[in-house]
């Protein structure tokens, strides 16, 4: 009588926790697995929290890279425009102006801030990643963020990455005059551009820059100088360095792409992992219900029947 | 036979119906009494028997014994059983504690502690320059010490609790013991002579004191013929006769509480009954849960500390413990000599083992790992000297002799010490490459991992996965030792209806017995009535 007593106790338990496994000897298997569970959906959910953080770094970079697009294509316009030969020394000034104005916008960019982070100095987030003579002042540390079990994506760009101007083998244009313009890499993300003469390989004028704020600078001085030969060899430059930004955003999107899956693929897994909890430590309320029934009715049966059998006795017949 | 003679029949039948009454009313009158035997008035045919033409006339009945109704069989498997429901419940009872202290079905304990901790290094690996993560850190790594403590905490008072509960029951055992001891001469006493009268009672009384001692311990019982019992327990005698040599409490250099008699250690040789129970059960703590749990922390300690040394705080230190470091605990069986320095000299070459270190014949010694049972160093002992061995040196100073022994472990205070090294949330080590890189979280990322790495400290399980294997074992200790007292349990009860069956009191019987007796008594009333008749008749004459 106390068992099955017992026995309604832990299934009236069962019921008012909504628990199957109240504690480790309920189902040892089964707590074990539960914390398995548990501690999967906990690590989720920090996965999860981890995705949301690189999004939003990687979406501001992105942001930031798009905006320097545009900086970027309007300086292509400016420099077509100041090539022209119909303009004079004075309009060519005016649009200096302007794309000097272009240059401190892209530093502005490339020094951007998440919160207290800069965003393209690598490791050293403390420190702006271009200076004021847009020499770059970060490293080529590349963050990682964990976003599920062993797997880490990159969430940054160095200042480099993003705006350094590559050119991977020497190339050669000819401009007006026949002269020729050759861009050299100089080491690193440094090119070195000469004028050569027509007829012979005279340098007439060279000048070299790392990354977009140089080149704008120089622009600008072109610009400035009337120096029409500068701006127009500054032109192929620009098309790359314009290409370059619009790749590297193409990268960040893709990043962005991956994490939004990674994001939904933890949702995914937080439910099949809940599921599978509760699976293993949830109590099916019907059946825990029906045994508090079987386990009344067997304990009606036993009290009954121990009422009957311990009243007999001869005595009760021998009055 | 003259009618006096047939008086005299008539009076020992009524003697024997009113003898029989007696005992029939005896048993009614105890049956609810625990313990008691079902006593029976054997009756027999009185002697001698006179002679007549043809044949022989009886004398009568004598009562020959009141005889008690004992099945020594059923009664020496009820004592076995006893013992083993003494165990069992007492390890039911114990596991179900410790249980308690492992119980993870709500949403908080050790797993959720190390889940988080694990966590907030991602969430400093997110965002390595902001220090309010690495505050959060720091109180995650808290949470997590404080549970451990706890939960260290809550074992050692149910080892406490075993050891008080061990010197109780031994307290218990003595005073039984002494009243064996008495019921002992004073049954001597009554049955003194080789009659056939029996203490029944008494008998009773030292029969429910031995049932009584069985659950406590796995005592046996031996009667001689003079009645007299011997207890002995773990081999030496607890009760000789009208003697007892009492069980008296010794502890071990680890403080845990162990039984002698006569000075001589039985600790080892009680195996079942309620104290085999608390010290299986005490073992059972001891070298599971409590060992399991201490290794699990200083794995934690040892492999957040070998990864975070290396890395560099936001203030640029580095080289800086997350954890307290593990420290060493040794002990010594010697007369001369002892362990007078302890060290880790070298963390990364530390294996979380156990060493024993043994002195030989000539002082040589022998450093032994524990766990792989692999000899680790070996060499001739020179007092003073250090003796190096996977990542620890020791010095052991004076004068040794063989057969000396000494313990070192790393892990006996790895919970006790087990605490957060780090105070300044600038000084976690969230970098890998040099200082003053705020942005480098490389570090943070590779404790991060630490979460779901496979730890050779623990055998190549992941360190919830080790604890998930603790509290399962917890669990099925507990679900094995609740079965196994189920079991003895029914077997006990089962017992105790067979016995009860041949030693109990049936009052549908003692009623039966009580109209037979009566019966008889009225005829043998009857009898002497018809005789006085007869006598009157033979006086009218």
């Amino acid at each position: 009588m106390m068992r099955s007593l017992a026995e309604m106790l832990r299934l009236n338990g069962q019921v008012a926790s909504g628990k199957r496994i109240n504690k480790p000897s309920d189902d040892p298997a089964g707590a074990a697995r539960a914390i398995d569970y548990k501690v999967a959906i906990d690590a989720d959910a920090q996965y999860r929290k981890n995705v949301g953080d690189a999004s939003a770094l990687i979406g501001y970079a992105e942001n930031a890279l798009a905006s320097a697009s545009s900086a970027m294509a309007r300086l292509k316009e400016l420099a077509l425009q100041g090539a022209s030969g119909t303009l004079d020394a004075s309009s060519r000034a005016a649009i200096s102006q302007e794309t000097a104005q272009l240059r401190d916008h892209l530093l502005s960019l490339a020094n951007s801030r998440f919160g207290n982070r800069y965003l393209f100095s690598g490791f050293r987030t403390d420190t702006p990643a271009f200076d004021a003579a847009f020499a770059y002042r970060g490293d080529a540390g590349a963050i990682h963020a964990a976003v599920e079990r062993n797997a880490t994506i990159p969430v940054n760009v160095t200042g480099v990455g993003a705006f350094g101007y590559a050119q991977p083998s020497e190339e050669v244009a000819t401009i007006d005059g026949g002269r020729r313009v050759h861009y050299i890499p100089a080491g690193g993300t440094a090119v070195t551009v000469e004028i050569r003469a027509a007829d012979d390989n005279t340098v007439l004028d060279t000048f070299r820059f790392e990354n977009a704020m140089q080149m704008t600078d120089l622009l600008s001085q072109a610009l400035a100088n009337n120096n029409v030969d500068r701006i127009v060899a500054l032109g192929k430059p620009l098309d790359d360095m314009l290409g370059h930004v619009n790749d590297v955003r193409a990268d960040l999107g893709a990043r962005l792409n991956r994490l939004e899956d990674q994001g939904n693929r933890l949702d995914d897994s937080k439910l099949s992992n809940q599921t599978a909890l509760s699976g293993v430590e949830d109590v099916d309320i019907a059946s825990a219900i029906s045994d508090i029934a079987k386990a009344d009715a067997a304990l009606q049966a036993l009290r009954a029947s121990a009422a009957k059998i311990l009243s007999q006795s001869l005595l009760d017949f021998l009055r | 036979m003259s009618l006096i003679g047939i008086l005299n029949v008539g009076k020992s039948a009524i003697f024997a119906s009113q003898n029989a009454l007696n005992v029939v009313n005896h048993n009614i009158s105890n049956v609810n009494t625990p313990g008691y035997t079902r006593q029976d008035a054997v009756l027999e045919i009185a002697t001698p028997v006179v002679p007549v033409a043809g044949g022989y006339l009886g004398t009568g009945v004598d009562v020959q014994q009141i005889a008690r109704r004992y099945d020594r069989f059923v009664s020496g498997q009820l004592l076995g059983q006893e013992q083993n429901y003494g165990k069992s419940s007492t390890m039911d009872q114990v596991f179900g504690k410790v249980e308690q202290i492992f119980n993870e079905s709500g949403d908080v304990g050790l797993s959720r502690d190390l889940s988080a901790f694990f966590a907030a290094w991602n969430a400093v690996s997110s965002n390595p320059e902001d220090t309010a993560q690495r505050t959060v850190l720091l109180s995650k790594a808290g949470a997590l010490v404080s549970d451990a403590q706890r939960m260290e905490t809550g074992l050692l008072g149910t080892v406490r609790e075993i050891n008080g509960e061990i010197a109780d029951v031994a307290k218990r055992v003595n005073e039984i013991a002494t009243d064996i001891a008495r019921l002992n001469a004073r049954i001597l006493e009554i049955e003194a002579g080789g009659g056939i009268a029996k203490a029944n009672d008494l008998r009773d009384t030292r029969d429910q004191l031995v049932s009584e001692l069985s659950g406590l311990a796995d005592v046996t019982t031996r009667e001689d013929r003079n009645g007299s019992m011997t207890v002995t327990l773990g081999m030496r005698n607890l009760v000789d006769g009208e003697r007892v040599n009492a069980l008296s409490t010794v502890r071990d250099a680890a403080g845990d509480v162990g039984l002698a008699i006569d000075g001589v250690d039985v600790t080892s040789r009680i195996v079942n009954g309620r104290i085999g129970g608390l010290l299986e059960s005490r073992s059972a703590i001891e070298t599971g849960a409590l060992s399991d749990l201490r290794r699990l922390a200083a794995a934690v300690a040892q492999q957040t500390n070998l990864i975070h040394r290396a890395g560099y705080g936001l203030d640029g230190s580095t080289g800086n413990d997350f954890f307290a470091p593990l420290s060493l605990s040794s002990t010594a069986d010697s007369a001369g000599a002892a362990i007078s320095s302890a060290t880790i000299a070298d963390p990364a070459a530390l294996t979380l083992s156990e060493y024993a270190v043994s002195i030989g014949a000539g002082n040589s010694y022998t450093v032994t790992n524990r766990d792989s049972g692999a000899v680790v160093a070996s060499g001739t002992y020179s007092s003073g000297s250090p003796i190096d061995f996977e990542g620890i040196r020791i010095v052991v100073s004076g004068t040794v002799a063989a057969g000396d022994a000494f313990t070192v472990s790393p892990l006996s205070n790895a919970v006790s010490n087990f605490g957060v090294a780090v105070s300044d949330p600038r000084k976690i080590a969230a970098a890998s490459a040099a200082s003053g890189l705020p942005g480098d979280n490389a570090n943070a990322l590779r404790i991060a991992a630490l979460a779901d790495a496979s730890v050779s400290y623990l055998g190549g399980a992941t360190f919830s996965g080790y604890y998930g294997g603790i509290v399962s074992k917890a669990g099925s200790q507990a679900q094995n030792a609740s079965d196994l007292m189920k079991f003895d349990d029914n077997i006990r009860t089962e017992l105790r209806n067979r016995r009860d069956a041949a030693s109990g009191v049936n009052l549908d019987e003692e009623a039966i017995k009580l109209i037979a007796f009566q019966r008889a008594f009225e005829a043998a009333a009857r009898m002497i009535k018809i005789t006085d008749e007869l006598l009157q008749t033979v006086l009218q004459l």
